[in-house]
């Protein structure tokens, strides 16, 4: 374990890492009732969320034809955006072409009237549950840098993931499960696993993968004994000869950990499955979801969100989906024919959204759970090409649903291209600073020490945006 | 004015004072043994340290323990029942020494060790990101790394290496003669690399920013990193200092460098050099005396326009029909007479206008030696500038011009079967031995021209931007083919203006190539970097032409006669010309019998070289270049350049200069016996592979936010020894710390006030129980199944990947059990590292790492129960089992499997147990074959915690 524990970390943080680390008093909880709920200390504020479930749009969606309506785009459409919106930015494949209007139609929405396109007819009727950023920016216009960024607070690799730090500051309130679990669609990032990795934060911090669209859930979580009973003797005979070897030489913090986490282990092995066995859900539950839909990818989003919502039932801290691959490995990169690219996408993500939303509703639990929907960056109002979008760092849009913001609400502008962020423009920084506030986490004492420094998911920077918030 | 501002504000603040721990910029200094029980003077320091904490350690382990755990720490395996057996039947007071000298000199010490360093320079086979694309041939420095630590090269040399392996005198491989040295510069490229990055220069800060962050870690234990955007908060390190650091690294290029043939080609182009400058005169004269006929032939030729008689006599025709039309044929201006058909009137008088005017920049200028650096990565663009009127090296022709030109002898140069290109358009191992570059320049006008004969492949390294691939940066490279004249090709880099660069070029294929000169200029200069011969103004009839040509060719071959040429370059074009055309002016037999003699001998030197080569990743020397101080660390705002130098808290050490990065005055400073951080860093870093942790506890940050030492004094006394008695010998080293009573003792102490007063075990009063790292839990496997393949592969071996684990770049699987190969001979691929070894807390390679982490998670006994390959170890197992204890009773084969997995045998309750399940295993789903039960047997065991463990 690199360095100690921060004073100010909460009693709480400490005792996991003490735990999964050395501990007499880990092994003793561990070994004891199979699920157990640590007591929560008083966090450094009261948050209203318990959890968090990341719906992560890797690619980078446009907010030009989503969350950010701009009449200008069709006005000028097929003009020089030199010439019409003055100078422009440097882009990844400097191939600008003209301005370029949304193939989707705006409209107000539900009660609160906000603008959502038809790209997203079903989360569109979910208009007043969300808090949409208009404003949010990134410092990368390369994917696997921003979405280092988005996830860590930092473009470059190794910094721990928000879900990571989450998980570290607040444990998991379920010790059958880890205290994050990504949902893998099937993409996996650019920037590969260390999106979801741990850093220089105990191991146990980082993200256990379940894969939801087929095929093995979790790495060795299935036993390989075709007889029943027969790893459960082996189990046995391990543990039986780990206790008497212990007995003769002397019993040790890192031997009982390791046998603690061999009997947390077999729990896993018995609710892992039980999670993913949706046959219990209702009916109507499931075509709500979207999992009888002809849309292969809408089924596997589907089953990502229900998990989701069953996951954070069992008190996982942050669950984040990646997205399914709906378009090979273009994710929502939509650099030619959008209409295509990002139909394809929303087609695949948008059902099966709106039913969490609802779902978490009915059943009480939106208001303690902080739902995400994000990617890296956003893309240009201008063509790449004909057709395409380029990569936008300068404005797009976010929404936050549930957990403590402010519902049915628009924060932040970008200017009348939808181009740059003009109004409350907020840095990624200022999204982790909000996200932990709403969990209850202070982002400025919320740090760990590596490399000599005390390090924070916000680095130096970062302010919470107190208007996001829901007024209590 | 904000950044000038702050510049001013950052040179005038006084040097640092030394802050919290002003022992650390000190040299440590010889220790006084304290007067306390012990068997070496490391444990005298321990006790005494014991004795003023009041701890009293623990007892002495016993030899099966003290074997395991030794084995483990010096080789990464466990003892095989036969080393066990030979140290148990050893009778002699230095046993514990003869198993551990046994031990030091296996492979497996190299692989070990060299595995720990590996962790220190985030070593990966793949730059991650979007595409995870290779570094190619980056293997072959693990390889080095693990010869090193196995021949004991002494760590101030493998520091040496590291810093400037490609300049010093180099280390060869006794084998083969390869350059091991250069090797060990790879290490600079093994970070991660991002492809098309928009702002090529920010992407360049972070580049160079990792590299310093894991120099300065691994080598001083400093976070020199984190004074990037300004003063380190702790240590007295400033933001200058940074930047002086990073101007040194900023000065050394990518290459791909031909190992295996780099030293053996230099020596023969050494005295191929020497061959030739020898026989040039030789060569000359003879040359010159079978020409002596030609200026008169030429001049009734020129005169006539017509050759006497002959079979030649239409190519004459067709040499002046082309002479006369352009005005660079030695022969223009009597060939436009002959053409009039009398006299030719106003004859252009080719004026050199050289070198162009500002604010054009010639940046290299190869026409004459001395005026611009020569920088080579081998032998194939020659061994230097060739001067106009030389003989051409390895022939029997003249320069007509000056220049960087292939030198044909190096043909047969080429890559290795199997040797891996860069990804890209780089072509750096295409190009490599062939490459010449131009000193580094900041890019003034967009444009760079090029004068060039014959084809090259052309780099422009911006930013030292290397990944060139996706959408931007495409245009850094080119191919260019400039025809049989010499002539300005244009590199259009206009999106670069402000950036700093450095040209290479290399011949493209099998052409020809010259190079002449290099100029940043809007336009392509109207001259050239040469003046040429031309007959005066007034001799305009074609008689006097044909006069004053003959009479010029007769003075260039008088001065050829004598070697003398070269005094007079202007004329060497036209006495190569009629040196060409010989036989078409009455010389058929023009021949030098001293070119022939020099011919054989390089047709046997050629013979009796090697000409196959891999190649790797190395640093390649550039020029010295000052960075920018950057505001904030921000590349928008720089605040003037800063001397490269030291850390000033270390004292005014000067690094490097115009002519050099400053690699080597760094290498000198950092091996310098009373470095006050090197050795200290070094020994500690053993300590904490051989105890479990250091002296200091935060082996990459012995500054003020990293944790104090716990024995100051034995650290300091370690040190001195290390550079002074052991002459950095990290085997010594190893072997000291292994054989103290420290390392001997139990892990158990049985005086309970031990744990109340010293419960960290700081003090070392007992060997902490430690679990295995990754690589040694996977290496135990394959020893004790028997599977292990001792040795290196041919190239790493390719990561299983399970079918779950997917991705953009997802390389091919390799086998489940890794061929058998020692964890350390992993392919390591940065978006797709081996899932076993990182569910046991292999680190993220991004920057240093000298400390794991060691958790415990339920993935790793998710792993030790389901994963395939254990199961697979497991099968193997049993099988030896019952094909070794052929006839032997169940008892005795629970006890074969404890040796073998736990290095003793059973206590009688175990063995008990273990026959207990077998029955229940041998009986359940209704009876099964004994094979079954044996592999669930050994599986067990192989899922024990103390299999993972050392006591």
């Amino acid at each position: 374990m690199q360095g100690l524990p921060c004073p100010m970390l909460s009693r709480r943080a400490l005792l996991r890492r003490a735990a999964t680390g050395f501990g007499m008093v880990a092994a003793h909880a561990l070994l004891g009732a199979g699920s157990a709920t640590v007591t929560p200390s008083p966090s450094h504020a009261r948050g209203r969320a318990r959890n968090v479930i990341f719906l992560y749009m890797e690619g980078g969606v446009s907010q030009v034809d989503s969350f950010d309506h701009k009449p200008m785009l069709a006005r000028h459409h097929g003009k020089n955006p030199r010439e019409v919106m003055g100078k422009l930015e440097k882009t990844q494949f400097e191939s600008i072409g003209t301005v370029f209007k949304s193939p989707w139609e705006f409209r107000q929405r539900g009660e609160s009237g906000l603008w959502v396109s038809d790209l997203f007819p079903h989360i569109a009727q979910c208009a007043d549950e969300l808090c949409v950023v208009r404003s949010m920016t990134s410092a990368f216009p390369e994917h696997t840098s921003a979405n280092y960024f988005l996830h860590s607070g930092l473009g470059l690799q190794g910094r721990p993931s928000m879900g990571a730090w989450v998980a570290y500051g607040l444990g998991s309130e379920n010790l059958d499960m880890p205290g994050y679990v990504v949902l893998n669609g099937g993409q996996i990032p650019s920037g590969g696993m260390d999106c979801f990795g741990n850093g220089f934060l105990p191991a146990t911090c980082q993200a256990s993968m379940l894969h939801a669209h087929g095929g093995t859930p979790l790495a060795n979580i299935a036993p390989r004994e075709s007889i029943p009973g027969v790893q459960d003797a082996k189990r046995r005979l391990a543990l039986r000869l780990d206790r008497m070897a212990m007995a003769a030489e002397g019993t040790d913090a890192a031997l009982e950990g390791a046998l603690a986490n061999a009997e947390l282990a077999s729990r896993m092995q018995a609710s892992v499955p039980d999670l993913l066995e949706l046959k219990g859900e209702g009916e109507a539950t499931r075509r709500m979801y979207g999992l009888d839909s002809s849309n292969p990818h809408t089924r596997t989003y589907a089953r990502q969100c229900l998990l989701a919502r069953r996951l954070v039932e069992r008190g996982v801290r942050f669950v984040e989906l990646t997205i399914p691959m709906v378009d090979g490995y273009q994710r929502w990169d939509a650099h030619g024919n959008i209409a295509h690219n990002h139909g394809m996408n929303a087609r695949a993500i948008d059902q099966p959204t709106a039913a969490l939303l609802r779902d978490l509703r009915q059943r009480g639990l939106l208001d303690q759970t902080l739902v995400v929907w994000a990617g890296e960056f956003g893309r240009t109002p201008f063509a790449q090409g004909s057709d395409g979008r380029d990569h936008n760092e300068h404005g797009f849009s976010v929404w936050m649903a549930g957990g403590g913001v402010r519902p049915g609400f628009a924060y932040g502008a970008t200017d009348e291209w939808g181009y740059r962020a003009v109004e409350n423009r907020l840095e990624m920084h200022d999204l982790h600073a909000t996200i932990l506030h709403l969990l209850g986490i202070d982002h400025t004492r919320l740090t760990y020490r590596f490399g000599g420094r005390d390090i924070r998911l916000t680095d130096v920077h970062g302010n919470v945006i107190h208007p996001l918030l829901a007024r209590a | 004015m904000a950044s000038a501002l702050l510049a001013a504000e950052s040179a005038a603040k006084p040097a640092p004072s030394a802050g919290a721990r002003p022992w650390l910029w000190k040299a440590p200094a010889r220790q006084s043994v304290p007067e306390a029980p012990g068997s070496t003077d490391l444990d005298r320091f321990i006790h005494r340290r014991l004795e003023q904490e009041g701890v009293r350690p623990a007892p002495a382990a016993d030899d099966r323990t003290w074997m395991r755990r030794a084995s483990f720490v010096v080789t990464g395996l466990p003892p095989s029942p036969d080393a066990m057996a030979a140290f148990l039947a050893d009778e002699s007071p230095t046993r514990r020494g003869n198993a551990l000298d046994r031990m030091l000199a296996s492979p497996g010490f190299g692989e070990r060790w060299a595995r720990h360093w590996l962790d220190l320079v985030r070593y990966a086979e793949t730059r991650g990101h979007e595409d995870d694309y290779r570094i190619a041939n980056a293997w072959h420095y693990r390889d080095y790394l693990v010869r090193a630590f196995n021949a004991d090269v002494p760590y101030d040399r493998i520091v040496a290496e590291h810093v400037a392996g490609d300049l010093l005198e180099p280390r060869t491989h006794p084998g083969n003669g390869a350059n091991e040295s250069v090797l060990a510069t790879g290490w600079a490229f093994l970070g991660e690399e991002v492809h098309s990055p928009v702002d090529i220069r920010q992407d360049e800060c972070d580049r160079m920013d990792n590299k310093l962050d894991v120099l300065t870690k691994t080598f001083l234990g400093l976070t020199v990193a984190c004074a990037r955007c300004h003063d380190h908060k702790f240590d007295p390190i400033r933001q200058r200092d940074y930047y002086a650091m990073a101007g040194v690294i900023r000065g050394a290029a990518y290459r791909q460098v031909r190992f295996e043939t780099d030293l053996v080609h230099g020596q023969a182009a050494r005295r191929l050099a020497t061959w030739r400058a020898e026989a040039s005169g030789g060569i000359a004269r003879e040359l010159a005396e079978g020409m002596e006929g030609i200026p008169g032939r030429l001049r009734d030729a020129l005169t006539s326009g017509r050759l006497a008689d002959g079979p030649h006599a239409k190519a004459w025709e067709a040499e002046l029909a082309t002479a006369a039309k352009s005005p660079r044929h030695p022969l223009h201006a009597a060939a436009v007479a002959v053409a009039a058909g009398g006299d030719a009137k106003a004859v252009p008088v080719e004026t050199a206008s050289w070198p162009p005017s500002a604010p054009s920049v010639v940046v290299a200028d190869f026409t004459r030696p001395g005026l611009t650096p020569w920088r080579t990565d081998g032998p194939g663009m020659g061994a230097g500038v060739v001067e106009a009127g030389r003989i051409l090296p390895g022939t029997d022709r003249i320069a007509d011009r000056g220049g960087a030109r292939r030198d044909r002898f190096w043909d047969p140069m080429r890559v290795a079967a199997g040797n891996e290109s860069d990804p890209g358009s780089l072509a750096a191992t295409e190009r490599s031995g062939r490459t010449l570059r131009t000193p580094s320049f900041k890019l003034a006008s967009g444009k760079v021209h090029y004068l060039f004969r014959g084809k090259a492949r052309v780099y422009a390294a911006v930013d030292s931007h290397l990944l060139i691939a996706g959408p931007l940066h495409g245009g850094l490279v080119a191919r260019m083919d400039a025809g049989p004249e010499p002539r300005w090709m244009t590199h259009d880099l206009s999106a670069y203006v402000g950036h700093r660069l450095h040209v290479e070029v290399a011949p493209d294929g099998d052409a020809p190539l010259d190079v002449f000169a290099v100029v940043d200029a809007a336009g392509a200069p109207a001259g050239m970097p040469w003046a040429t011969w031309r007959p005066g103004a007034g001799q305009g009839t074609r008689e006097a032409l044909a006069v004053a040509t003959a009479d010029a060719l007769a003075e260039g071959i008088r001065l050829l006669g004598e070697d003398r040429l070269a005094t007079r370059p202007e004329l060497a074009p036209l006495v190569e010309w009629a040196r060409a055309h010989a036989a078409w002016l009455g010389a058929p037999a023009l021949a030098s019998g001293a070119a022939q003699a020099l011919a054989a001998r390089e047709r046997e030197l050629s013979a009796s070289l090697p000409w196959e080569s891999r190649t790797a990743v190395a640093w390649w020397e550039g020029d010295g270049v000052d960075e920018d101080l950057l505001v904030r660390g921000k590349p928008t705002r720089t605040a003037g350049a800063v001397e490269r130098a030291v850390p000033v808290v270390f004292g005014n050490v000067r690094l490097g200069n115009e002519a050099g990065s400053g690699r080597m005055e760094l290498v000198r400073w950092l091996t310098d016996p009373s470095h006050p951080l090197v050795a200290r860093v070094a020994v500690n870093r053993a300590w904490q592979h051989v105890f479990g942790s250091g002296i200091v506890g935060t082996p990459d940050n012995f500054g003020e936010l990293g944790e104090p030492p716990s024995h100051p004094e034995l650290l300091d006394h370690l040190a001195w020894q290390f550079v002074h008695v052991d002459r950095w010998s990290m085997k010594s080293l190893v072997r000291r710390l292994v054989l103290t009573d420290a390392f001997g003792r139990s892990s158990r102490n049985p005086d309970p006030r031990a744990e109340e007063r010293d419960p960290k075990n700081q003090w070392l009063h007992r060997m902490p129980v430690r679990r295995l790292e990754a690589e040694a839990i996977r290496d135990a496997l394959l020893a004790v199944s028997g599977r292990l393949q001792h040795g290196a592969p041919a190239r790493s071996v390719m990561v299983h990947l399970p079918d779950h684990v997917d991705g953009r770049a997802r390389p091919a699987s390799g086998p489940l059990d890794g061929d058998g190969r020692r964890s350390v001979y992993l392919s390591i691929r940065r978006n797709f590292l081996p899932q076993l070894l990182v569910a046991f807390d292999y680190p993220t390679p991004f920057s240093t790492v000298g400390r794991r982490n060691s958790s415990n998670l339920p993935a790793q006994s998710l792993a030790m129960m389901n994963d395939a390959f254990v199961h697979d170890q497991a099968g193997r197992w049993s099988e030896r089992l019952l094909r070794e204890t052929a006839g032997a009773d169940d008892g005795a084969r629970v006890t074969w499997l404890y040796e073998g997995a736990l290095a003793r045998p059973p206590r009688a309750e175990e063995r008990a147990a273990c026959l207990e399940s077998l029955s229940e295993l041998r009986a359940v789903g209704g009876g099964r074959p004994e094979a079954e039960a044996w592999r669930d047997m050994a599986h067990a065991l192989l899922t024990t915690g103390e299999f993972i463990h050392i006591r």
